[in-house]
């Protein structure tokens, strides 16, 4: 990196600690939530992600004037750290040969669930941002 | 067990940002990184199953670090933001190329884990 400053370094410390939390965040729900359904858990995390990541680039990020460090932090770290695209990989093919159409909803549940969470948070944000002219 | 967790999660975090960082300078209009990133981070996760190794480990390696490596929110924000500039093309090949791939790569993981053993 050509210009590596203590800004930076700000940076990737609210990226360690937020991703830490959001990981730890996943391994909680997932734990609470796979003692019902082995899907479940990676299917909940999945969609509470999309659905604050919209509402993070929309409504968050415009609403308010946060520091850079606290943005990264948020969504790159907790967010970005609370979903997970390999755990989906990962059920889809470990569960492929017992659970054939179990396998196929839930990947079908977490493609077309995310967009549909990530639309909401974005309609979401519009309306908390109403009226601000912020929309074109 | 947590503990292994947030570490793991915190590293990946960080390797997914400064690819990401790296990403947006090679390829400013696409989302490759973001790609690269879900495809090895699922390549590695299903190596380290495929290998059998110990719980500690799996739960580092997996739950942690490819866990915060890889990322859904970003995948998914980044089609919403293809079709909402109206990318479709784009953004169909990128949301299931992404899951073909994923799941390529979770299979030769796997497969190369359990030759390993």
């Amino acid at each position: 990196m050509s210009r590596f400053n203590w800004q930076d370094i700000g940076q990737f410390v609210a990226i360690f600690i937020g991703g830490a939390m959001g990981g730890v965040g996943r391994y909680e729900l997932s734990d609470y939530l796979n003692e019902f359904n082995q899907f479940a858990g990676t299917t909940a995390v999945n969609l509470i992600g999309c659905f604050l990541m919209a509402i993070m680039i929309y409504g968050i990020s415009m609403r308010f004037d946060l520091p850079e460090w606290l943005m990264l932090g948020l969504g790159t770290g907790v967010i970005g750290g609370f979903t997970t695209f390999s755990a989906l990989m990962l059920a889809f093919i470990t569960n492929y040969q017992q659970h054939i159409i179990g396998v196929f909803v839930f990947l079908t549940l977490n493609l077309i669930g995310g967009f549909l969470m990530a639309l909401f948070g974005y309609l979401s944000a519009k309306w908390i941002n109403r009226g601000r002219g912020l929309w074109s | 067990m947590i503990g292994l967790v947030a570490l793991g999660a915190g590293i990946g975090s960080v390797l997914r940002y400064i690819i990401t960082l790296v990403g947006k300078r090679l390829w400013p209009k696409m989302p490759l990184a973001t790609w690269l990133i879900n495809i090895s981070g699922a390549f590695l996760a299903g190596l380290v199953v495929g290998i059998h190794s110990n719980q500690l480990l799996t739960v580092f390696l997996v739950t942690g670090i490819c866990g915060g490596f890889t990322t859904f929110s970003t995948f998914t924000m980044d089609t919403f933001i293809l079709i909402k500039n109206s990318q479709y093309r784009v953004a169909a090949i990128y949301y299931l190329g992404s899951t073909f791939f994923g799941i390529g790569a979770i299979c030769l993981g796997l497969w190369f884990g359990n030759l390993a053993t």
